[in-house]
């Protein structure tokens, strides 16, 4: 993120939202809401002075910590590492902005003058060629299964909350601690919440099972403490996976082959897992300290939205749709925006790296190139056949059709770098002025006279 | 069990059509990846020979005589806790009455009170053996009988009573519907009963593969409930509601149009409270509310029950560690109380063990055989807590 910051050819545009996308590939129109941060940005030098100044000292829950610690309304995004390193006034809890009454100190301790409460949004228009959709994922709230007792003990905690905890920048500074402060004696760690199951998501997350045993790890190395691992399958399928399965292993993990079906927090605030060993069919009750939810990769809560604005679809799971699940994996079906990360579907760090590169050769190859190879079987029409009844405006699934008036009525036109050939209009004009190219009827009559025709 | 008294699986022993046989959703059943999250789930699991996710292999296995000879699912309690959180979706509460209804089909041995059970709630048309003419004997101590209860078969009431065997006839659950009437009473709420033409909604048969014995018990209940045309069938026992909400609507002429709300007392409480019809006084009590898998999970009504509860001035409400859809059975279905009458003493005892530890004075049920089974458990354990039905609760609230 630092170096796409810096680099002279990239535009970094944050705290902002898509808000139209129009045209098609080599000259898409994007409309961009720059939210205001109330802080010049060209002023700010990140000092942080603001932050220690902001009055709202109660805090919020800091988001970057998965809630486990408080932020001020003035902050500097990711614990003080964002791009760019500069303060945002979060309008909902500034005192001044939601309230309209504060005693401003952030202005005063600000040494570059650089806070601005008169920011307005701002709405920018970019002529781009391409677009690589890349909106990561949200992560599994495991209150929607309340077997798992989420939040009625701070012990509880989901898989990206123990991954704060566990970091150097996060708000333990990396020491695993329980709600008490104390090293905990026993963890449990569940697999699969929220994941291949029909009460939350029929799909495997994928990631989790390798971050579940760096979590296994993480807990023996750093605390000693005894773990015992809840799960159905190890799927370990990456590279040096089964390996490091085994390294956990060896620390003297305990693995429990059976889904920790039940957290039950006890009246006296212990906690305890409960699962069926299902090599040995006994139930299995354990008393622990801590519970680490693995919780799955979800779509983006607003993926429905952004996938209308870019004019590309959802598979069942939620995650983007690629073009073609083994040969156009980051590619979608509108020419010219691609898919990068986990918005498609779940993946690693190495995977992700992957498909990001992959989607970004595509976008070099692209201007390099300067001209787009377009597929030739796309729909042709005939305007003299053609009545303007604008039967096939509304069909076309990709919006490939316009409609161009002449002499009180008109034809319509065929932009053939959005046309897919799927045949739509072709078969629905009532005219029949539109042939779908190497698909004419005249071929197929052809086609099909030679399978019928007596060898 | 040990596992090692299977012996061998060989190509030989697979028989490929069981569980295509036993369990029309078979397919769903082939999905199950063996997590064991319904044996955990399961509040009898413990005095199982074969867990349920055991039994689900040896079904996909197809090794009939295993699954035929086990009493797992004799033992079940229908009290689907493990279905709730089944990660496929398996309804494997209704495989465990699938594997029940193969058992009585096929004439296999199944459990003497259950077959018993059959001839008398066939013969008598209730599940005590008792001269259904007596249905209304619960009504007869209360001082005095109120006109409304005397006349029954009264036409176009507010409110029918179905009252249900366990409150017609076990004393101690006769409260249970005399607190009702007196509550009905005093809100002036024009209601009626079947009197004794009211006969077992048939549940209990369902419950142990009887199916088709339901039939009849549906047809006369739903004509005579028509017949007398009231505006609403109102019943405290969660399994009569379970019944009328899930079964009945099969047999009913124009599936699901009775003519006639079904409620359960809870949401016909929850109503009148909220119209202000009952006016409840300040009762300084700490309560934790026990819900009945009938009513909870297979209904989803768990707000009603709670709404009133939280109606009565002063009262705390305490809930246990398991609750809503995560509650625990009492022990009371499935008809194991009849069949093993010791698995249900246990699961009572373990729920009632959840109820004592939120130090709460009284627990409250919505379902009479939850109370009936708690209260035996209580007074095995001399536990020191009141067993209540939430019309009791309610009734005891009201200014008198």
């Amino acid at each position: 993120m630092m170096d796409a910051g810096r680099h002279p050819n990239i535009r970094l545009l944050t705290y902002s939202d898509v808000i139209d996308v129009s045209g098609y590939i080599g000259q898409f129109k994007v409309k961009v809401r720059q939210r205001p941060r109330y802080v010049d940005t060209t002023l700010c030098t990140g000092c942080g002075a603001c932050v220690e100044a902001c009055v709202y000292r109660k805090g919020v829950p800091n988001e970057f910590d998965a809630g486990l610690s408080k932020r001020r309304a003035a902050y500097i995004p990711l614990n003080g590492q964002g791009v760019p390193m500069k303060t945002v006034i979060d309008k909902d809890t500034c005192v001044w902005l939601s309230r309209g009454k504060c005693l401003k100190d952030c202005i005063k301790a600000c040494p570059a003058n650089a806070i601005d409460f008169d920011q307005k949004e701002e709405i920018v228009e970019l002529n781009v060629g391409s677009i690589v959709v890349a909106t990561g994922f949200d992560m599994f709230n495991p209150k929607r299964l309340s077997a798992y007792a989420y939040g009625k003990s701070p012990n509880i905690l989901d898989g990206l909350q123990f991954e704060r905890m566990s970091s150097a920048t996060g708000p333990t500074k990396g020491l695993i601690l329980t709600a008490e402060g104390k090293k905990p004696e026993r963890v449990a760690i569940i697999h699969c919440v929220g994941s291949r199951d029909e009460h939350a998501n029929r799909y495997c997350s994928r990631v989790c099972c390798m971050y579940a045993l760096k979590h296994a790890h993480l807990v023996r190395d750093k605390t000693g403490a005894e773990v015992f691992e809840f799960y159905m399958d190890i799927r370990a399928f990456g590279k040096d996976d089964e390996e490091f399965y085994q390294r956990v292993q060896e620390e003297g993990v305990y693995f429990v082959r059976g889904r920790g079906a039940e957290v039950v927090v006890l009246n006296d605030g212990k906690l305890q897992v409960k699962a069926e060993d299902t090599t040995l069919g006994i139930p299995v009750q354990i008393g622990v300290d801590m519970v680490v939810l693995e919780t799955a990769m979800e779509p983006q809560r607003d993926s429905d939205k952004v996938a209308s604005l870019f004019g590309i679809s959802r598979s069942a799971s939620g995650f983007f749709q690629e073009a073609h699940p083994k040969l156009r994996p980051f590619h979608t079906n509108t020419e010219g925006v691609f898919l990068a990360g986990t918005c498609q579907a779940p993946k690693d760090v190495p995977d992700t790296v992957a498909h990001a590169g992959a989607a970004a050769g595509e976008v070099l190859s692209l201007l390099g190139r300067g001209t787009v190879v377009i597929s030739p079987t796309t729909a042709l029409v005939d305007e003299a056949l053609c009545s303007g009844c604008k039967t096939c405006l509304a069909l076309c699934p990709y919006a490939a059709i316009s409609f161009i008036a002449q002499n009180g009525t008109g034809v319509v036109r065929i932009n053939e770098a959005l046309c897919k050939g799927c045949g739509t209009c072709t078969a629905a004009c009532p005219a029949g002025a539109i042939t779908a190219r190497h698909f004419t009827d005249q071929q197929i009559v052809a086609e099909l006279e030679g399978l019928f025709a007596i060898a | 069990m040990s596992l090692k008294q299977l012996g061998v699986l060989t190509e030989e022993r697979l028989d490929r059509e069981f569980i295509k046989q036993v369990e029309p959703d078979w397919k769903q059943v082939l999905t199950c990846f063996q997590c064991g999250t319904c044996s955990v789930s399961c509040p009898a699991v413990e005095l199982m020979d074969y867990t349920p996710r055991q039994l689900w292999q040896l079904m996909r296995l197809g090794l009939r005589d295993q699954v035929l000879n086990s009493r797992t699912f004799w033992l079940c309690t229908q009290c689907y806790a493990c279905s709730a959180r089944c990660p496929r979706g398996i309804m494997t509460g209704d495989t465990m009455r699938h594997l029940r209804e193969w058992a009585v089909a096929q004439n296999l041995e199944i459990p003497q009170n259950i077959l018993q059970l059959r001839g008398t709630v066939n013969a008598t048309y209730n599940i005590l053996n008792e001269d259904n003419r007596s249905r209304m004997i619960w009504s007869q101590n209360l001082e005095p009988l109120p006109a409304q209860l005397g006349s029954t078969s009264q036409r176009g009431a507010e409110a029918l009573l179905f009252i249900g065997c366990v409150s017609s006839f076990y004393p101690q659950a006769y409260s249970i519907p005399q607190a009702l009437v007196q509550i009905l009473e005093r809100a002036k709420v024009n209601y009626t009963t079947l009197g004794d033409d009211e006969w077992c909604c048939g549940y209990p048969l369902f419950g142990a593969g009887m199916t088709e014995d339901v039939a009849r018990f549906a047809q006369h209940n739903i004509e005579q409930v028509k017949a007398l045309e009231p505006k609403t069938l109102v019943t405290t026992c969660a399994s009569c509601y379970h019944t009328w909400q899930h079964l009945y609507p099969a047999y009913a002429n124009g599936r699901g149009k009775f003519g006639f709300q079904v409620l359960h007392a809870t949401e016909f409480l929850a109503n009148l409270i909220e119209e202000n019809r009952v006016k409840l006084a300040k009762l300084p009590w700490v309560v934790t509310y026990h819900d009945p898998c009938d009513l909870g999970r297979k209904n989803g009504v768990y707000d009603a029950p709670r709404a009133v509860i939280k109606g009565i001035p002063g009262i705390t409400l305490r809930e246990m560690t398991n609750n809503r859809e995560d509650a625990m059975c009492c022990g009371g279905g499935g008809d194991v109380a009849m069949s093993e009458a010791a698995v249900t003493e246990d699961i009572a005892a373990r729920r009632l063990a959840q109820a004592t530890s939120t130090g709460a004075e009284a627990l409250v049920s919505a379902c009479q055989q939850c109370k009936r089974t708690l209260l035996g458990a209580a007074r095995k354990t001399k536990a020191r807590i009141k067993i209540l039905d939430i019309t009791e609760l309610v009734w005891q609230a009201m200014e008198k």
